[in-house]
């Protein structure tokens, strides 16, 4: 069924959150404006890849991908926008995502785990499987929900 | 010489044109998962556009013009991709809804409210994310894959002309600022000067 981006955007900003609520205006904002805000807390994250176990520290107004960045860990992703589910993790324990900035994230995502790095802004210390694009799709499909280059996967 | 799976005579299973990229180290399966995500973006951004462009950019007509030539040449993409698909042993989805949702990039519905400034953030976002998706191609396809890598390498360079086309109107449109694109004319709407093979365009 197609579903309307207001529609995904509803859903996605009615998921639960723990940081202010994003407007679409205030996240054009993000993305076009420089703006000065003085990050209030940094959260400790642990990002399992592949490869290695790094640890690195994300402010709550940053995104998780672009923390890893800039500490020299680089991670999987596509548009930067929270949409292909290039970039998507999933959260061990305990722990909390902002995914307000993504373009589409369902609660089913939220339940199963996910996150997506590229939009996401931690909400509390974390440890992030990284590396979960395929999982995420599979899971996506499971749940008949939008489910970006996924053609031949199976759910 | 890289070794590939010899096809035998007459044997119509295979491909030889596959066969070749598989042994240099392209996953082809993969790549036709992002060929297919790149041709529903491409279908469903072309499709948007017309909503955008015909229906609420009234009293623009320059931005029209330009949002004119960004269709037609995305439209143009979509079929140069489709072949490829094809080639490579893939399909499209029969359902339409399946493909939609398969689309790497998010489709350009219009904004609300559907303001000049909204619908330029929205189509230089959508254009961006176009670059990020052909350059990916590009990457994976680098000197293994030279049919796809030049189809992908076409595309990028509008798709980079594209963005810079909706930063200048957005800087002027919305913070009164010139930042020039380096913007000429197009041939005529729908010229797609890399995408298009032109002579198989009768007329043009
Ligand atoms: S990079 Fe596309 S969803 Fe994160
Ligand atoms: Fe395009
Ligand atoms: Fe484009």
């Amino acid at each position: 069924m197609l579903r309307s981006i207001s529609e995904v955007r509803h859903t996605s900003l009615a998921t639960r959150r723990c940081c202010p609520v994003k407007s679409r205006a205030a996240l054009h904002e993000a993305v076009f404006v420089k703006h000065d805000t003085n990050p209030s807390k940094f959260f400790d994250v642990t990002l399992l890849t592949p490869r290695e176990e790094r640890s690195i520290r994300v402010a709550s107004d940053q995104h998780i991908w672009d923390a890893a960045f800039e500490q020299g860990v680089e991670l999987p992703a596509l548009c930067h926008q929270g949409w292909c589910l290039t970039c998507a993790g999933r959260i061990e324990g305990q722990g909390e995502v902002d995914q307000a900035d993504s373009l589409a994230f369902f609660p089913q995502d939220r339940e199963a785990g996910f996150g997506l790095l590229c939009t996401g802004r931690p909400c509390s210390d974390l440890t992030i499987r990284t590396h979960q694009a395929v999982e995420m799709r599979k899971h996506r499909l499971k749940d008949g929900l939008p489910s970006p280059y996924s053609q031949g996967l199976k759910p | 010489m890289p070794k590939e799976r010899v096809v035998k005579p007459g044997d119509v299973t295979q491909r030889v044109g596959v066969e070749v990229i598989r042994a240099r180290g392209v996953d082809v399966e993969k790549l036709i998962r992002m060929l297919i995500a790149n041709a529903a973006a491409e279908f469903a951004s072309t499709y948007y556009y017309y909503t955008i462009l015909r229906m609420h950019l009234a009293g623009h007509e320059d931005y029209k013009e330009i949002c004119e030539d960004a269709r037609l040449e995305d439209r143009a993409h979509f079929e140069l991709i489709v072949p490829r698909i094809y080639e490579l042993g893939g399909d499209l989805p029969n359902d339409l809804p399946a493909f939609h949702d398969q689309a790497g990039c998010r489709a350009a519905k219009l904004p609300d409210p559907p303001t000049a400034v909204n619908i330029l953030i929205l189509l230089l976002e959508s254009e961006r994310c176009a670059i990020r998706s052909w350059i990916a191609i590009c990457d994976m396809t680098f000197g293994k894959d030279p049919r796809t890598y030049d189809m992908a390498a076409r595309i990028l360079n509008e798709e980079i002309e594209h963005e810079a086309w909706f930063i200048e109107l957005l800087a002027f449109e919305r913070d009164g600022k010139s930042v020039p694109s380096g913007h000429f004319r197009r041939g005529e709407p729908g010229h797609a000067p890399y995408s298009k093979n032109a002579s198989f365009y009768i007329g043009s």
